[in-house]
């Protein structure tokens, strides 16, 4: 209601209010004195004429108050429906109130009133009233956020609002304790060996040391560009083969566009994800030999016997000393591409099928000649 | 003797294996037999049955001039894991060349060395000759055992 005027926004700077205050003094004592109410607004039409939102009662009193003014009939009409006023405003405000009350409504022009009325729903300003006596020099801390960036309002900047925190009123501030663990750590993606193994730990539920004592190697690092209209956009692919030499082995692929260690260090990251028992011939060879196609590879790979070596392509020769394969021998046919040959050996390796699982699908019994011919 | 209905033979299990068939029929000869009884043996399949077009006989059927040419053989396949137990089934001696191997060869193979074109046994593998003075068809590890030589017939693993 009329409160609204005396909570005012940003216009109401130091001045203003001092040179309002100042203007209705003089009303004030006379109220002091008369108990009643305000006389005519002629001291007041000198003055700042400030538009404001008004509510219905509010352009009531003002009507009555036109009303009062505009027949000039004689005091004794106009006193009634003062009081009349004065009286209903008393049951709701208290009586320094209702003298604030007063003092506001003693300001506002009557003939504003009636044009704003004339208006109707279209009265409401969207404007802020223009606030002449200030040279915007002074900035008021609490009822204006520092303007920083333009369309500062509402949500309608693309990054959160900046609080306002000396402010008495706003219920969109959240309190925050500070998580020190957050604040230690740093926010860099790179870490150490140690911190790698333990959150891989956490995620997999293998033991943390174990982690930290495989066999990691790269064996793909290149750098790759996307093409965009405005230029190349380098992005570095790295695939990793981690294993610990006892037949498990992961490969991973990490690909950064911040540089080749964050590539490296996501590419370990899902090698260990990707951890899967393999089986070998003795420890040290595979079972048999297999000939498996992937995609465009064709691997032909052998056994070998003890002390033979991997004689075999430097992508898988990688994956076996991964594994834990000592002996192999074997060709790739066809494209030799680093990244299918090695997903394509990790593939055949873990299809590799027993002699267990090919007599029992048989039905025949196994007999281990070393054991049966020979004394160990 | 025809190498061309042998690799018919071994064609059409290879074929059904793909797709995880259980029964299928053959024709009914001499040499169908032999191979059967061979992979029979070995674990590769788990029936061998007498039958017609339509299927196998519930009750003996004597074969005569009026239903041999209804005649079949079928066999039943193997599957474990949902994948089947002949992994691969192929000519070792093709119709354009055979391979005769001599009792040397036939052992040198039957223990896991290259002979000639032909690649080494694997594990659970096993090639099968074709003797041709008993006209029988054997496993080249009994072959081995009883000094015996003859033509590569096929190899299954």
């Amino acid at each position: 209601m009329i409160r609204t005027s005396l909570t005012a926004p940003s216009v109401y700077s130091g001045n203003i209010i001092r040179r309002w205050f100042s203007s209705s003094v003089g009303i004030y004592n006379q109220i002091k004195k008369d108990s009643e109410p305000i006389p005519s607004n002629h001291e007041q039409s000198s003055t700042q004429s400030h538009q404001e939102p008004e509510t219905q009662q509010k352009q009531q009193s003002q009507t009555k108050k036109e009303e009062k003014t505009q027949s000039v009939k004689g005091e004794k009409q106009t006193p009634i429906k003062v009081s009349k006023h004065i009286e209903f405003l008393k049951k709701y405000y208290t009586p320094e109130l209702l003298q604030s009350i007063q003092i506001a409504e003693s300001v506002i022009d009557p003939k504003q009133v009636l044009e704003l009325k004339k208006l109707g729903f279209r009265a409401n300003s969207k404007v802020a009233p223009t606030n002449e006596f200030s040279d915007y020099s002074t900035n008021d801390p609490i009822w204006s956020e520092p303007i920083i960036y333009p369309n500062q309002a509402d949500g309608r900047a693309p990054y959160p609002e900046i609080p306002d925190t000396r402010s008495s009123d706003r219920s969109d501030l959240k309190l925050r304790f500070k998580d020190e663990d957050t604040t230690k750590k740093s926010n860099t993606a790179l870490r150490t060996n140690r911190q790698i193994s333990e959150d891989l730990s956490k995620l997999t539920g293998l033991d943390a040391r174990y982690i930290k004592n495989l066999y990691v190697r790269p064996i793909v690092m290149k750098r790759v560009s996307l093409k965009t209209s405005k230029g190349n956009i380098p992005n570095f692919f790295v695939l990793t083969v981690v294993g610990d030499k006892r037949g498990t082995i992961g490969l991973g692929i990490g690909k950064s566009r911040d540089g080749i260690r964050t590539a490296a260090l996501k590419a370990h990251w899902n090698a260990v994800k990707n951890l899967t028992p393999i089986p070998r011939y003795e420890n040290r060879t595979i079972l048999g030999d297999f000939e498996y196609k992937f995609h465009a590879v064709k691997l032909f790979m052998k056994s070998a016997p003890a002390g033979f070596g991997l004689r075999v392509n430097h992508n898988i020769f990688e994956i076996c000393q991964a594994a834990g394969i000592k002996d192999l021998r074997g060709k790739v046919y066809r494209s030799r591409n680093p990244l299918l040959v090695a997903q394509g050996f990790v593939e055949a390796l873990t299809k590799q099928k027993s002699i267990e699982d090919l007599a029992a699908g048989r039905g025949k019994k196994i007999v281990d000649l070393n054991k049966v011919y020979y004394s160990h | 003797m025809s190498f061309v209905h042998l690799a018919n033979f071994c064609a059409h299990i290879k074929n059904c294996t793909n797709v995880n068939i259980s029964t299928t029929s053959v024709p009914f000869t001499r040499l169908h037999l032999q191979v059967a009884l061979g992979l029979y043996k070995e674990g590769f399949i788990s029936s061998i049955s007498r039958g017609s077009i339509t299927g196998p006989d519930v009750t003996p059927v004597d074969v005569t001039p009026d239903n041999i040419s209804t005649r079949r053989l079928w066999l039943g396949l193997k599957y474990r894991n949902n994948q089947s137990v002949i992994r691969d089934i192929s000519l070792v001696s093709k119709p354009g060349r055979k391979v005769n191997l001599t009792k040397e060869e036939v052992k040198a193979l039957a223990s896991g060395l290259t002979v000639r074109f032909i690649k080494p046994l694997q594990p659970a593998e096993c090639i099968f000759i074709k003797n041709v003075k008993e006209n029988e068809v054997i496993e080249i590890q009994e072959a081995a055992k009883r000094n015996l030589d003859g033509v590569a017939l096929y190899r299954v693993k």
